[in-house]
């Protein structure tokens, strides 16, 4: 009865496409709603997206509704989105001409996002400032930069982090290691690590002496690389964009990441856990591993009889020794939609937010920074935010590209078969820069 | 007698290895109470802890679980019942009857099969935003009222009712709806509580649509609140799986009504039931 | 019993009954309107509209700009990861249908002869098919996880442990068999569905003949049961093929891509590169296949089978 030709299916599928497009004629009405709008009884609405952050979330919304005190007539609308989401999410709205009024968006996509014309400059005027120089003095020194392209600022830095190094100041003391002196140089961790690695019969490891994050996804791996190939002065991009690891530093870099897990079995991409690298520090796991200050509340959650400065402490990134001191850093930032409909009223809005007063609350409350001019006096008795703060001469984020997520994906790929022994840095390295990122 | 004791002995064969299956693809569920029982991220085979209750207490007073358990009613309750009553009208005429292009429609349905949602949410997504239908249970329900699985099902289970049968009620007057409704729906009834059921389920776990079409928290459903408790430096085990554990019952509930549709078999006509 | 094949021609229409529809091509075109309408709107239309990108550059923000087939020849000569995705989601596809469907006939025989205990398993066996994606797949991260059930059982029955979902072909062979664990309740259900379906007094008369429930099971059920089997194999395949939650959340394509089945590979390209052109192109490319080998599958289950059943 059905034998299907390719008559039928061609048959078939132009009546469908016909039927299709005639119901496309039904009027494509008006505008489109999701961003701000004022209705008759007088009250302007901004909505707000961000990823869901219990604390951060709590603590932010105390602030909007301060907002909303003090500003009759204004409703914040905020969505909290599951973390996994907020790119679908946002891309969605963005692109199908719905977007909010302000995302809060990972800094290493702002360059794709304000390639695409989504976001609006960052209206200083609006803010209060006479030029983007007083704007940015308002901040600290280099933490507004990954949210630059071409030249133009298009957010504001919130959840700004500096990397730091974790160890275990109980594992160092087991060894013989004195715990003042963390590790400098790239060439220490080797030396600290094979004293503090345990392996079992089998020679897998069972505590790892440094350990890699393998499992924080293709923007840690970005990070990492960032950190060994900026660090020797070399840059995983060239300036047009396209990969730039075949070399002598970009292999070199290749070679010690991947060497950690395969030649020396310092790390091991087999030990993690639920709660990722806090959780298997904090189980004594791992000794040393390279985050940022908001791993700190993780791992003391994980294991509450733990206490920073007396079990674990934090110190800066280790540096090759050779070439200037570089210290990665990621943030987030608030970004404007160009199409909101109340761009004065939203930016008195992030100004607000992003105030000295605000940060410090958003700070004690959640421990996610706004990196504020001086930010690190509201929180002084914490090494971490010191360490972080002290780090603004040195900061790099990587070069800003629209194509970061490929880049990000591509060096994931390969460091994560670097490091399981599945390739070499050579072939790898002349890989990544034959990679074609982006259109 | 031998085959009495085949019968006993292939009996007791398929209980032993029911029972091992069973129990094998129980095992996750077990654990998974476990993981809800315990505080953090424990994840040994049993709880440290017993703190299920207050696990699954706070899931639901938190976290606007209530609403979202609502949404997850309404939108999947409304697509399956929906599927259902438009799959079987197609599915059995497909299946049954002759029309111009019949074969060409069956093709496509299959074809459609082969789409991948990812390329049609946005088209889709801007459609609804156009009449002005985002985040609201339209949205959520109309641009996924049918299937073409529904439609393929529906057909399958039509070819098996017997022609002799539908050919007897026409020489006898019935008109084409007549029998649809009096001569192909018993027979159907299996197939038709099973996607029903199938519906529901699928429905129950779709994340990406309820979270893009909807502008508000309001309208999400069970699937996007369970992503929730994915952060983003970590997952809470305990509240997911306490909130997994809340999100099963209705489902399993809905499948313990319809259970009843797989205890007889189908009668028709004279045949022995 | 059975007559020949239905003729073609309807019964006369009658005067009385005005508005009954008599012919069927006027209630097939009725019946089928409203799916028709559906599938038009919802899937044809945005479909036509990705075969369209697929020949564009589009990212999304800016307008597509036609470049040909240069996606096509893109993902087949330069693009190796594409054709790792294929590769391996075509393995996945046959790994986890067939001993799927396998199971799910070995099960569901049984338990559609009826009886109370058989409904207790039922029963139970329908929980994993009922548990939420999101949180079974949660779950199995911590099976999977270096302490967790996995190895414990695997330390049980005195095997070395493996590091589940850290490992390149660990983690693809983890998924399997979360993959095959979840949907087993689908595929016993509509198989159930099938078998209720075989009228009773043919097993009466097997058993009097003294047949042994083997030959029971060969003879009657899985014959009878052909048409459901075809459906079967085909939303399996085509269910396979499209699986995107599970490794999503269990392992997100990784390690180094060993788990980055097709839809995952097709999600990165929309929506973490904006590359909506080529994942069109992908989109189109796994339309086509999956409607071939579902077009083949079907005609080899089915067809010879059809021509026996419907009279």
């Amino acid at each position: 009865m059905t034998q299907i030709s390719r008559r039928d299916l061609l048959r078939g599928g132009a009546g469908l496409a016909a039927a299709g497009g005639a119901a496309m004629l039904l009027p494509a009405c008006g505008s489109s709603s999701g961003s701000s709008s004022t209705n008759s009884s007088g009250t302007t609405t901004i909505s707000v997206w961000q990823h869901q952050e219990p604390a951060f979330n709590d603590a932010y919304a105390k602030v909007a509704a301060e907002f909303e005190k003090t500003h009759k007539g204004v409703k914040i609308n905020s969505l909290y989105i599951p973390f996994a989401e907020l790119a679908t999410k946002t891309l969605t709205a963005f692109a199908g001409g719905t977007p909010p009024d302000v995302a809060k968006l990972y800094g290493g996509d702002f360059a794709s996002f304000s390639s695409k014309g989504m976001f609006a400059a960052v209206d200083y005027k609006a803010m209060g400032y006479p030029s983007l120089p007083a704007l940015k003095s308002a901040f600290m020194p280099n933490s507004m930069n990954q949210l630059v392209y071409n030249g133009t600022q298009y957010g504001l830095p919130v959840d700004w982090n500096a990397l730091l190094l974790i160890y275990s100041i109980d594992d160092f003391k087991e060894v013989g290691l004195d715990p003042s002196t963390p590790p400098a140089t790239w060439a220490d961790v080797l030396t600290y690590g094979q004293k503090l690695t345990k392996r079992d019969s089998a020679g897998n490891v069972t505590r790892a002496g440094f350990q890699w994050v393998y499992d924080g996804g293709t923007t840690w791996d970005y990070l990492n690389m960032l950190m060994l190939v900026n660090g020797m002065g070399g840059s995983l991009l060239t300036s047009s964009g396209g990969g730039n690891l075949n070399n002598a530093e970009g292999v070199r870099a290749l070679t010690y990441y991947g060497d950690m897990s395969t030649k020396y079995k310092i790390s091991s991409p087999n030990i993690t856990g639920p709660a990722y690298d806090q959780g298997t520090f904090a189980q004594g796991k791992v000794s040393m591993y390279i985050a940022s200050n908001w791993a700190i509340p993780l791992i003391l959650a994980a294991d509450k009889k733990l206490k920073e400065g007396v079990n674990f402490t934090v110190a800066p990134v280790p540096q090759w020794g050779s070439s200037a001191t570089v210290v990665p850093a990621y943030t987030y930032g608030w970004a404007v939609a160009k199409s909101t409909k109340n761009p004065e009223l939203v930016w008195e809005f992030l100004k607000f937010m992003e105030s000295r007063t605000n940060a410090g609350a958003l700070l004690s409350a959640s421990d996610v920074v706004e990196p504020v001019a001086n930010w690190q006096q509201l929180n002084p008795s914490d090494p971490g935010t010191q360490l972080m703060a002290k780090a603004a001469p040195d900061l790099v984020y990587g070069q800003p590209s629209p194509n970061f997520e490929q880049i990000a994906s591509t060096l994931s790929t390969g460091i994560q078969s670097l490091a399981r022994g599945q390739t070499t840095a050579a072939k790898f390295a002349a890989q990544f820069d034959a990679t074609s990122f982006g259109s | 007698m031998p085959q009495g004791r085949d019968r006993v002995a292939s009996r007791l064969l398929a209980y032993a290895g029911l029972g091992a299956i069973t129990l094998i693809m129980l095992l996750p569920f077990l654990y998974m109470l476990s993981i809800a029982s315990g505080q953090g991220n424990q994840t040994g085979l049993l709880p440290g802890h017993f703190a299920l209750i207050s696990n699954l207490r706070s899931v639901i007073t938190n976290a606007g679980f209530g609403r979202f358990l609502l949404n997850s009613f309404i939108m999947s309750g409304g697509i399956a019942v929906l599927d259902v009553v438009i799959s079987a009208a197609a599915g059995y005429a497909i299946g049954v009857l002759r029309f111009p292009g019949q074969r060409a429609l069956f093709a496509v349905v299959i074809a459609i099969l082969g789409i991948s949602p990812i390329v049609v949410i946005i088209p889709v997504y801007v459609m609804l935003r156009d009449v002005h239908w985002l985040n609201s249970y339209q949205a959520l329900i109309v641009p996924l009222m049918c299937s073409a699985f529904g439609v393929f099902l529906v057909r399958q289970f039509a070819l098996g009712i017997p022609g002799s049968v539908i050919h007897a009620a026409r020489l006898d007057g019935a008109s084409e709806f007549r029998i649809v409704l009096r001569v192909a729906l018993p027979f159907l009834r299996p197939a038709l509580f099973t996607l029903l059921l199938l519906d529901f389920l699928t429905q129950w776990d779709n994340l990406i649509w309820p979270l893009i079409v909807a502008s508000q928290s309001s309208m999400w459903t069970v699937a996007v609140g369970l992503s929730s408790f994915q952060g983003e430096h970590g997952i809470a085990y305990n509240l997911m799986s306490a909130a997994g554990l809340v999100s099963m019952v209705p489902p399993f509930v809905l499948f313990l009504l319809l259970q009843r549709n797989y205890v007889r078999g189908v009668t028709f006509g004279g045949i022995d039931r | 019993m059975q007559l020949a094949s239905a003729p073609e021609s309807v019964a006369q229409p009658r005067a009385r009954a005005r508005l009954a529809i008599r012919s069927q091509g006027l209630a097939g075109a009725l019946l089928s309107a409203p799916a028709i309408l559906y599938f038009a709107v919802f899937w044809v239309f945005p479909f036509g509209l990705a075969v369209y990108y697929s020949f564009t550059n589009y990212q999304l923000f800016t307008a597509p700009r036609w470049i040909g087939g240069a996606n096509y020849s893109q993902l087949f000569t330069a693009d190796p990861e594409f054709v790792h995705s294929l590769a391996i989601t075509g393995l996945f596809v046959v790994v986890t249908v067939v001993p799927t469907t396998v199971l799910a006939l070995l099960i569901a025989a049984p338990i559609s002869r009826g009886g109370p205990v058989f409904g207790v398993y039922r029963a139970l066996l329908v929980i994993p098919a009922v548990m939420p994606l999101v949180a079974a797949s949660v779950v199995w991260i911590v099976i999977y996880s270096p302490g967790g059930l996995a190895n414990t059982l695997l330390s049980f029955i005195g095997a070395p442990q493996v590091a589940w979902l850290t490992g390149t072909t660990s983690a693809y062979w983890g998924l399997v068999i979360m993959t095959i664990w979840k949907y087993l309740g689908f595929y016993f259900l509509i198989i159930l569905a099938g078998m209720q379906t075989i009228p009773r007094n043919l097993y009466h008369a097997a058993a009097l003949d003294g047949a042994r429930s083997l030959r029971t099971f060969f003879r009657i059920t899985l014959p009878l049961t052909r048409r459901t089997l075809a459906f079967v194999i085909v939303i399996g395949i085509i269910a396979a093929a499209q699986s995107f939650v599970p490794a999503y959340i269990l392992t997100q394509g990784g390690p180094a891509n060993a788990t980055e089945l097709l839809p995952l590979y097709l999600y990165k390209e929309a929506f973490s590169f904006t590359n909506m052109g080529l994942a069109s192109a992908i989109s189109v490319i796994l339309t086509v296949v999956l409607f071939a080998v579902a077009f083949v599958q079907y005609r080899m289950i089915q067809g010879r089978g059809q021509r026996a059943a419907r009279t």
